[in-house]
């Protein structure tokens, strides 16, 4: 019997192991808890034993998703689950090597150009054309007159430059090659590998940078944007808000406060301060630096123009104009029209534009105002525009960013560093980073 | 109560659940945890309470949360009307003065009453996911310790413990610190098998052929990602019970046209569904 417990006590051990490499997320007391529920259960009945562990790990949807795929990996046969392994483990070996092999075709001047796992995933994972057009382009560089190997750094460079932006256009087929290099060949490694990569290319919608979600998604993108625009209304809705700011005498809870003083009125009690309905100010870039993701930006203009009966919406690149809300309604006229705008596909000047709301009259902006930015902050004149934000954000209530270029690439942005003072700047690069954004409101 | 028992009081409340439902019930009140409900508006997470509180026959109090829910109106409140008169009319007098923070002018709401209650009950505490975070973390006390503190009162332990179950709409992300304390279900809309199976459970008499097409199509509904608005199971039932009020014995178009608007709410949906193709072809052409 003891060995019986300390042989499950392991396996279960390394199944809760296998769940947080695979992305999930639960405490020590947790894993006591599974251990107890199993008390409850009949110990050889899988179904029973899988419900029971679900109910105590598992915290969301996701979760669940993730516990019944490394659930059924794990919980079968030894040897059915050996075999598995040792299959799956020769083939990550396998393409590891091949990797490794189609780089070995990159070279400088005779030399293998030095690449890091990452750009010879994506490498490896390129149409023959497009490796066959890197290959090329080394090759005429390499031979140059006066070309000397110094000059290997530069090409590097330029080789990497170019893998970054072909990671984009064939995001669905790098996916095949995704991590290989540092893929962990172990039982355990191997299965959370497994379910996270089935994961991923289920939801490949919410993982896909905006600017790649083309338009046979569009329908599934629009569904998503409206549960977050759905999820930014209710939040903006919210009407109670504790401020601490005392401003009416609460008749009720000073009378019952002061009961033991015969309501001689000693301490006065306030009420909490109501808050009226936000409003949304919709600033929207859509400049050059913007165009790749319009599709997004569009999407999510007539969303939240729809939504919110209250916005108003301005776009922007080196100036600002106001949009007509009443377009929001028929998405062609609505595209039509902010395609046909005088500033669409300009440079961008957010100080200018902002210049433009806060010195103008007509433009009605207050304490309750909630500003959401959508652009990506690459602008002339940063100082300005941070002047500009500054002043904003002493104006009205909130000022949220939305930016659609990756939180680790905003260190290259002149001046950010600077917005994000003023502001609450949220990475929308993909569906998924947008939906934590909202949900972090 | 053991798994056997459990399974048989939950057949009887006629309530159509799988194997996954019954364990996770079980364990939630084997390790006497609260139990977090999750899933989409209309799956039935309000009825897990109501069904387990007749199952397990106890009383079954609500907690209906939403915004600017505070302890007032969840847990206790003086009352002050009553303490007033008191104070009034001299029943009160300088020695016991003390009395009029007694259990006599208190008035119990939800929380309290179920902490209070001589019998164990089943508490459920709706749409935890409206309230406010600051609520949320007040009810962590009430959640692990099953005590409350009333200052004047002091502390009150509960007699019975009871069963607690919360629901979620997941409009937003609950703490982990709450999530930590519960044991959780996610609820996902029933597979067609399931759903014919609930009609026939909660419409008894219903056409065979009419349950089947019923299911068949608001499961397709539900997997179009054009549609935003998704058919609930309650939506079903009094979809198919105005069917039947119609005499129909399965799904025809004139039946779809005179009551699509029972399954379908909002203009959207509704002008997709009418050119959806795919779901013409779920009909039966004629009228019966």
């Amino acid at each position: 019997m003891r060995g019986l417990v300390n042989y499950l006590t392991k396996n279960l051990v390394e199944f809760f192991k296998i769940l947080r490499m695979a992305g999930m997320s639960f405490s020590v007391s947790d894993c006591i808890t599974a251990f107890k529920s199993l008390e409850f259960v009949e110990i050889f009945n899988k179904v029973q034993v899988k419900a029971a562990l679900q109910a105590c790990l598992v915290k969301d949807e996701t979760g669940k998703e993730i516990f019944s795929k490394v659930f059924d990996l794990y919980f079968v046969p030894p040897a059915v689950r050996n075999e598995y392994v040792t299959n799956r483990a020769e083939t990550i070996e396998t393409l590891k090597m091949e990797i490794e092999e189609s780089v070995k075709s990159l070279n400088f001047q005779d030399t293998q150009v030095e690449l890091t796992d990452e750009y010879k995933e994506i490498f490896a994972g390129l149409p023959e054309s497009e490796k066959i057009n890197l290959e090329s382009f080394l090759n005429t560089t390499s031979a140059g007159k006066n070309v000397r190997t110094e000059f290997k750094q530069l090409a590097e460079g330029t080789i990497k430059g170019k893998l970054t932006s072909l990671k984009q256009k064939y995001a669905q087929q790098l996916i095949q090659t995704r991590g290989v290099l540092v893929q962990d060949t172990s039982e355990a490694g191997i299965i959370a590998a497994e379910v996270s990569d089935e994961i991923l290319k289920a939801n490949d919608l919410l993982h896909r940078n905006i600017g790649e979600i083309n338009s046979e998604d569009v329908p599934a993108a629009v569904r998503l944007i409206s549960e977050l625009i759905e999820n930014l209304n209710r939040e903006l809705s919210r009407k109670y808000r504790k401020t601490g700011k005392k401003r009416r005498l609460d008749f009720k809870k000073t009378i019952q406060s002061n009961l033991s003083t015969g309501t001689v009125l000693f301490k006065l009690k306030y009420k909490n301060r109501f808050h009226s309905k936000s409003k949304l100010f919709l600033f929207c870039d859509v400049s050059a630096s913007m165009l790749q993701f319009s599709s997004f930006v569009l999407q999510f203009l007539a969303g939240i123009g729809k939504k919110f009966t209250t916005t108003e919406s301005y776009l922007f690149s080196d100036n600002a104009i106001r949009m007509n809300n009443k377009l929001y309604y028929d998405l062609s006229d609505f595209e039509t029209q902010v395609k046909s705008s005088p500033i669409w596909g300009k440079g961008t000047n957010i100080g200018v534009s902002l210049d433009g709301i806060l010195h103008n009259n007509s433009v009605i902006i207050s304490s309750s105002t909630v500003f959401l930015i959508v652009s990506d902050a690459k602008t002339l004149d940063y100082n300005l525009a941070a002047n500009n934000l500054k002043e904003l954000s002493k104006r009205v209530k909130r000022v949220l960013w939305l930016n659609p270029v990756p939180e680790k690439n905003w260190t290259g942005i002149k001046g950010l560093e600077d917005f994000t003072k003023y502001c609450t700047m949220l990475d929308c690069s993909t569906l998924e980073r947008l939906m934590v954004a909202c949900r972090r409101l | 109560m053991n798994l056997i028992t459990l399974r048989r009081s939950l057949e009887a409340e006629n309530y159509i659940f799988d194997e996954e439902f019954l364990i996770t019930v079980h364990i939630a009140l084997k390790l006497g945890k609260p139990l977090l409900v999750e899933g989409a508006a209309g799956v039935g997470k309000t009825e897990v309470a109501k069904v387990l509180a007749s199952a397990l026959g106890v009383e079954l109090i609500r907690l209906q949360c939403y915004e600017g829910l505070d302890e007032s109106k969840a847990l206790y409140e003086w009352n002050y009307q009553k303490q007033l008169l008191s104070i009034q009319a001299g029943l009160a007098s300088e020695a016991n003065l003390s009395n009029l923070y007694s259990k006599e002018y208190l008035l119990e709401r939800p929380l309290l009453k179920a902490i209070n209650s001589e019998n164990s009950n089943v508490l459920l505490i709706d749409e935890i996911d409206k309230s406010d975070e600051e609520f949320e973390a007040f009810l962590l006390e009430v959640l692990s310790d099953f005590q409350v503190s009333i200052p004047e009162l002091g502390t009150i332990k509960a007699k019975s413990r009871p069963v607690v179950i919360l629901t979620s709409n997941n409009t937003r992300q609950l703490s982990d610190a709450l999530k930590r304390r519960c044991i959780y279900l996610f609820l996902n809309y029933p597979d067609v098998e399931k759903e014919i199976r609930i009609i026939n459970a909660r419409l008894p008499g219903v056409p065979e052929r009419l349950a089947k097409d019923a299911a068949n199509a608001v499961s397709y509904l539900r997997q179009n990602s054009r549609i935003y608005k998704k058919p609930s199971v309650a939506e079903t039932l009094d979809w198919v019970s105005s069917l039947l009020a119609m005499d129909k014995n399965r799904l025809d178009e004139d039946g779809i046209s005179k009551t699509l608007g029972l399954i379908i709410k909002n203009r959207e949906d509704m002008l997709e569904i009418r050119k959806d193709e795919g779901f013409s072809e779920l009909l039966d052409k004629k009228p019966r």
